[in-house]
């Protein structure tokens, strides 16, 4: 009994020493800069709101409704176009005189606005050539330039596309 | 955008959310929480640093990146921990199938055949890093956790670092309630069997 009490005293002993030393035990830390090692290589996270598009893209399809809204989309324009164009033939003289007006008040104008503005752009760069003389040697010279600038690419052109010359390699087999 | 609560004191599943926000700080709060109960496991269980850090940063990417799969019915810090202790013994599995072990080799019956086959080490000079870690696990406590088996390791380190309940070690290592507590008794009868010479010694 007394061996008994011992023990079981001892082990308690045992316990209570075991249980300082596990308590002893501490944390490690990883080496500097581990947070930012760690975050180099997490993939950002889409915003909240493309994520919840992609999800409700993702149930439409597992669902099977996405052909159900692509039907009813196709469906929905063909019928307006029906109706657009049913109310087209319909009143055709007043879509005709609408557009004709619209033509000859915005339309019209903005065409010659536009006309106007190339003409006088075509003038500006007319006069600007004429304003400027040059004698004849300047001429011939940029002629002479150009002959030479038009040759230069037609031989650079030549030479860049001949085949590649297969180069004969001859093995030295002597000891 | 500025978050609605303090991320320091928020719990972990409130951090969580924010993460899954896709806001930054929250993810390096995850980190910056677990960063030292990870890595203190799997070092405990490696025994070596650098490894410790591979591991540590491995779990810590596949935690993060996939953070959208988690299910806030489970701690997160059981998630954590289940993914590190994986990890660890991946590599623990890995180790022993192309090393020989440090108590001898295998095939080894005889004690003049242990000592043949044990590596030797401390004979060659250590490097800084080893050297810390030889100080940091060269407790009497320390080593002879790294004397049990790796279940028994990561049962004690749960229980008595982290101070993680029963239920919890369970679920991280995915076994039944009344396993994880014979382990840890068995586990503890062990260290009180390694370490009793020792304190016959001192």
């Amino acid at each position: 009994m007394n061996d008994r009490t011992y023990s079981n005293r001892s082990r308690e002993d045992d316990d209570v020493i075991l249980d300082r030393q596990l308590a002893s035990l501490k944390h490690y830390s990883p080496a500097p800069g581990f947070e930012d090692r760690v975050m180099s290589q997490v993939f950002p996270p889409a915003p909240n709101w493309i994520r919840g598009i992609r999800r409700r893209g993702r149930a439409l399809v597992d669902t099977g409704r996405l052909r159900w809204l692509l039907g009813g989309l196709a469906g929905a324009s063909v019928f307006s176009m029906c109706v657009v164009s049913t109310l087209v033939i319909l009143n055709a003289g007043a879509v005709t005189a609408f557009f004709n007006s619209l033509c000859a008040q915005v339309g019209l104008p903005a065409w010659r606005a536009l006309l106007g503005m190339t003409a006088h752009a075509a003038r500006g760069a007319s006069s600007l050539i004429n304003s400027v003389t040059l004698s004849g040697q300047v001429v011939a010279a940029v002629l002479a330039s150009l002959v030479l600038i038009v040759t230069f690419n037609a031989w650079i052109l030549h030479r860049l596309m001949q085949p590649a010359e297969v180069e004969k390699v001859k093995f030295d087999v002597s000891p | 955008m500025a978050p609605p609560f303090d991320l320091p004191t928020a719990t972990d599943q409130e951090v969580v959310e924010q993460a899954r926000d896709g806001l930054e700080a929250a993810y390096r709060e995850l980190v910056r929480r677990y960063q030292r109960p990870v890595f203190s496991l799997i070092y405990r269980m490696v025994r070596d640093r650098e490894l410790s850090e591979d591991l540590a940063q491995e779990t810590f990417v596949k935690v993060l990146n996939a953070i959208d799969r988690y299910r806030p019915e489970f701690k997160f810090s059981s998630w954590v921990f289940k993914i590190a202790n994986n990890a660890a013994i991946d590599h623990l599995r890995k180790k022993e199938l192309d090393t020989l072990s440090l108590e001898g080799g295998p095939d080894a019956t005889t004690a003049e055949r242990v000592e043949a086959t044990a590596l030797q080490i401390g004979d060659s000079g250590e490097s800084p890093l080893e050297e810390l870690e030889a100080r940091e696990l060269g407790s009497a406590i320390e080593r002879a956790i790294s004397r049990l088996r790796p279940e028994y390791q990561t049962c004690i380190i749960l229980r008595h670092v982290e101070g993680r309940p029963y239920d919890e070690i369970a679920e991280i290592l995915e076994l039944p309630l009344g396993t994880v507590k014979t382990y840890i008794h068995r586990a503890r009868a062990e260290l009180r069997e390694i370490l009793d010479p020792l304190r016959e010694m001192m």
